[in-house]
């Protein structure tokens, strides 16, 4: 009677909520993770930078930068040793310079598992512990042959293949034989370079090479007789 | 009595009405709130910059040959993108692979490689060995085609763009460290800071800016190697010309994006 | 009539009841164990607040720890007191019936104790049930197991409310009128108790029953996926870790369900014959299970040094032979296992208490395993396996641990005190 009816009734209320449920349920379950997804994606997107490129710096120090693109740290990026630059592209902020030996021997310093053909060197023994900078223009590290003593060369000097490096100290004048009138002045500045016999016994860098008449001779003497600026 | 009887039931059967009831109600809520998210998001794309991820398919490549192990590359990444100095945390980083002469491979990586390393002589573990070969492999995120990562988060919080950058959805990260540990090349961390799952993005907002990833801008000597695997004329696409590639760990079944021209035999 | 007084006096008449209980041994224990809940949620609030990579002894290289072996430790136990006392009320076998409700209760309050501890690991919980809901990821054994334990717990909410509902039928019945002394929560007198009302109470339950077996079994079985799918870490990687699970689940369920009946009848009360038949036979079920499981144990370590195969072989020597073969051979095998099949083994030791100290045994060893189970597998991922990492866990995950413990047994004694977890008999005093 009534409970026939009242029975199926109840069974088909049963049956529409757990329709409703499984639809919401469904609904629920297809993701929603899209458009999350995408606008997450443009948000990181949109994140500031902190390194400029390198040639960003070419905008205002275009000397410097010629310089460097044509020597052998061309693939060094600017801020590798000047550190992050986009901020110093809107504010000019001061960039560190960073001349210390340390710095170059992140890269420099002998390890074994560099490769044979990357330069590296014993940075303190080779450098004594002053600035690498003193003979190695960082934006132009190479540094030229070492120039020949006095005697005149049997056979022209080649031209050289590659643009002369930017010198540090002002070129030598050449050897005028046979003895100077006396000892000839420090033509440059005594910073970072107490140790002359390091370029003027080998003639680096285009330093004059110690005559033959100061054998023997040590550092502290020459400033007996060379005056320095 | 009946009253009783009546009343002690009818506020169960309330009760239960009444749950039911909010569960049918705000079972199509999700859909709902996807309906609504979708307006926010064309708001977002009409503001956003030009940058169209299905044009591109980014890619990296990695010369071992050419690596010197300085760190720069961790030391700009580190810079780049914010993440803490600590040494837990980090998004690339350098290992150095010391085999010996009688077949031992070691590997060390201090502080990730941020600071270089020291000559093999000054270490304890490599002191008293004979060296055949020793070489720097630089790591980072492989960006997988198929990525362990992003199956395993519950809540589909990292994903895959459409250029082939997984990415963290930091505003829905829940921690759960699952990725971390799904991760096969242990390329994640989770951010002390954001307090969610972090790692290498390929600087997601240099490449589409058109700028390089900070660490391949840093490489002094050119051993990492970024470009479109779209475009012929790509950095990647030459390498993968000129040479022949492998890939960390195949055998993961990760299909990842990041391809190294020398791999030492035991590489971790 | 207005149906808050009757609530009101149901509250009086709970309260008379209450203070005419006799105390009993539990008292004394209760503030300890408010003292090591009180701990472990202080704890929890200070890892939030300071940031858990600066008190939880986790890291990169290890991104879960005790809290998560901890976390699967109640998990198995309250999966497996579902599964053994299923063997009662859903497939009918007499002589577990008596695990009824109080075994439903104890898989409640295990399950929520799990579900704090691994809160309490993850970085930001409360985003879990917006995001899983909103943006699921079906191909995430996480998102399955989240989703099928709150699924379980439903139907074990259920099976218990309907049980209890039915254990109050049948005490209004044995002893008729209003605010009967015979059970520790009184009605206002009024329950229909007909016969058929108790009938659609049972077959309800049966059907909660049965729905928390089958959501138990796929909701733990998924937990075993959460590592076995992760082929980064060859000591997980593979189908064997979600079949492993539910044995370890049926293994811990016979002992906890054991152990615990021993001391609530030791401690608490009278326990009677049947009482003790039911004790044994848990312990015989407890020593099926205890040989299955050492079975597959056995065959789990034989293959994983068995034919050199890298990444495994380093990952199971780690437990044999590693930084964790004291914790392995010695809880895990030793404790966990062997000893308690030799006490099991011979009838002689196979009484009440020698099956309530290899249950202790066993829930030890079965803590020290999966706290192994974890460390071990993380620690020789592919991606992990160079670094040497310090997995002792912190002072802050331990004393969350020992909070979760004082929790669960708070909660059992408080639930002894205020629910029908019990058989009533004929006596009138309070019923344990």
């Amino acid at each position: 009677m009534e409970y026939g009816r009242k029975r199926s009734i109840a069974v088909g209320r049963v049956a529409a909520l757990g329709l409703v449920f499984l639809v919401g349920l469904t609904a629920g379950l297809v993701s929603c993770a899209p458009a999350y997804q995408a606008e997450s994606a443009k948000r990181i997107a949109g994140l500031g930078v902190e390194f400029a490129e390198s040639s960003r710096c070419q905008d205002c120090h275009l000397d410097r930068y010629d310089q460097w693109q044509q020597s052998k740290h061309q693939a060094v990026s600017c801020e590798d040793c000047h550190g992050p630059a986009q901020a110093h592209v809107k504010t000019r902020a001061k960039l560190a310079v960073d001349t210390s030996p340390e710095l170059c021997a992140i890269c420099h310093a002998k390890l074994v598992s560099r490769p044979g053909t990357f330069p590296q060197i014993d940075v303190q023994e080779h450098g004594k512990g002053l600035s690498c900078a003193a003979c190695h223009d960082p934006h132009s590290p190479g540094i030229a042959a070492p120039v020949q003593p006095a005697p005149v060369p049997t056979t022209p000097p080649p031209a050289p293949t590659q643009p002369a490096p930017v010198p540090t100290i002002p070129p030598p004048s050449p050897p005028v034989a046979p003895a100077p009138a006396g000892p000839p002045p420090v033509p440059h500045s005594l910073e970072g370079r107490g140790d002359c016999l390091m370029c003027h016994k080998g003639g680096i860098a285009g330093a004059s090479r110690v005559p033959q008449d100061h054998a023997g001779r040590t550092n502290e003497t020459c400033a007996a007789c060379h005056r320095g600026p | 009595m009946n009253d009783k009887k009546v009343s002690r039931r009818h506020i169960l059967k309330l009760g239960a009405k009444g749950i039911i009831g909010i569960a049918i109600v705000s079972s199509p809520l999700p859909f709902l709130l996807r309906y609504l998210d979708k307006e926010s998001a064309k708001a977002n794309e009409l503001g956003s910059a030009l940058y169209d991820p299905a044009e591109h398919y980014w890619g990296f490549a990695v010369d071992t040959r050419k690596c010197i192990g300085c760190g720069r590359c961790v030391l700009a990444c580190k810079l780049e993108n914010h993440v803490p100095m600590e040494p837990e945390y980090f998004r690339t980083w350098v290992e150095r692979y010391v085999i010996s002469e009688d077949g031992d491979v070691l590997m060390d990586s201090p502080n990730a490689g941020i600071d270089g390393f020291q000559p093999l002589h000054q270490d304890a573990k490599y002191r008293d060995l004979e060296i055949r070969n020793s070489l720097f492999v630089p790591k980072l995120c492989n960006q997988c085609e198929n990525p362990p990562c992003v199956r395993v988060c519950p809540v589909s919080a990292t994903y895959t763009t459409k250029d082939g950058v997984i990415l963290v959805d930091e505003e829905r990260c829940i921690g759960c460290k699952y990725c971390l540990v799904a991760c096969p090349y242990g390329a994640r961390y989770l951010h002390p800071e954001t307090k969610v799952a972090d790692k290498c993005t390929w600087c997601y907002h240099r490449i589409s800016k058109g700028l390089q990833p900070a660490c391949v801008d840093a490489c002094p000597v050119g051993a990492r190697i970024f470009g479109d695997l779209r475009d012929r004329e790509s950095p990647v696409r030459k390498l993968l010309r000129e040479e022949l590639v492998q890939v960390l760990k195949p055998e993961q079944g990760t299909k990842p994006k990041v391809y190294y021209t020398e791999l030492p035999e035991g590489v971790k | 009539m207005n149906p808050l007084h009757s609530f009101r006096a149901a509250g009086i008449a709970q309260l008379n009841k209450l203070n005419g209980l006799k105390p009993s041994p539990f008292e004394g224990w209760t503030a300890a164990l408010l003292a090591m809940t009180a701990l472990g949620v202080l704890v929890i609030v200070g890892a939030f607040v300071q940031g858990h990579e600066k008190v939880y002894n986790t890291s990169r290289w290890m991104p879960w720890g005790i809290l998560i072996s901890t976390y699967v430790f109640f998990v198995v136990s309250s999966t497996g007191m579902c599964l053994i006392s299923s063997l009662g009320h859903v497939f009918r076998v007499e002589r577990y019936e008596p695990l009824g409700r109080r075994a439903i209760f104890l898989a409640i309050i295990t399950l929520v104790a799990g579900f704090i501890v691994i809160a309490a690991e993850i970085e930001r919980p409360w985003r879990m049930f917006i995001w899983a809901v909103l943006t699921p990821n079906p191909s995430s054994a996480i998102w399955w197991m989240g989703t099928l334990y709150i699924l379980y717990l439903i139907f074990l909410i259920i099976e218990f409310l309907f049980l209890s509902g039915a254990e109050m039928v049948r005490r209004a019945r044995a002893f008729p009128g209003p605010g009967a002394k015979s059970h520790n929560l009184s009605m206002p007198g009024s329950l229909d108790a007909s016969e058929e009302r108790l009938r659609k109470y049972m077959k309800f339950a049966w059907l909660a029953g049965a729905g928390g077996v089958v959501s138990a079994v796929a909701a733990h079985s998924t937990l075993g996926a959460v590592f076995g799918f992760v082929k980064a870490a060859p000591l997980w990687y593979g189908p064997y870790m979600p079949i492993y699970f539910i044995l370890s689940a049926l293994v811990s369920g016979a002992a906890l369900l054991a152990l615990v009946i021993i001391l609530t009848y030791k401690l608490g009360g009278k326990g009677t014959s049947a009482v003790h038949e039911l004790i044994l036979d848990l312990g015989k079920l407890l020593l099926l299970f205890l040989g299955i499981f050492l079975f597959f144990t056995v065959w789990k370590m034989v293959s994983g040094v068995y034919g050199y195969l890298p990444g495994k072989l380093e990952a199971t020597e780690f437990l044999l032979k590693g930084p964790l073969a004291l914790g392995f051979w010695g809880f895990e095998i030793f404790l966990g296992l062997l000893v308690p099949l030799v006490i099991l083994l011979n009838p002689k030791t196979r009484t009440v208490s020698g099956v309530g100290i290899a249950s202790l045994l066993v829930m030890i060893g079965i803590f020290a395993a999966r706290y192994n189970f974890v460390v071990a597998g993380q620690l020789t991922s592919v991606a992990r396996e160079v670094y040497s990492v310090n997995f002792a866990p912190g002072s802050a995950e331990v004393s969350i641990v020992i909070g979760a413990f004082g929790l669960c047994t708070f909660f059992y004694i408080m639930g002894q005190k205020l629910l029908p977890l019990g058989e009533h008999t004929e006596s009138d005093q309070a019923v344990p």
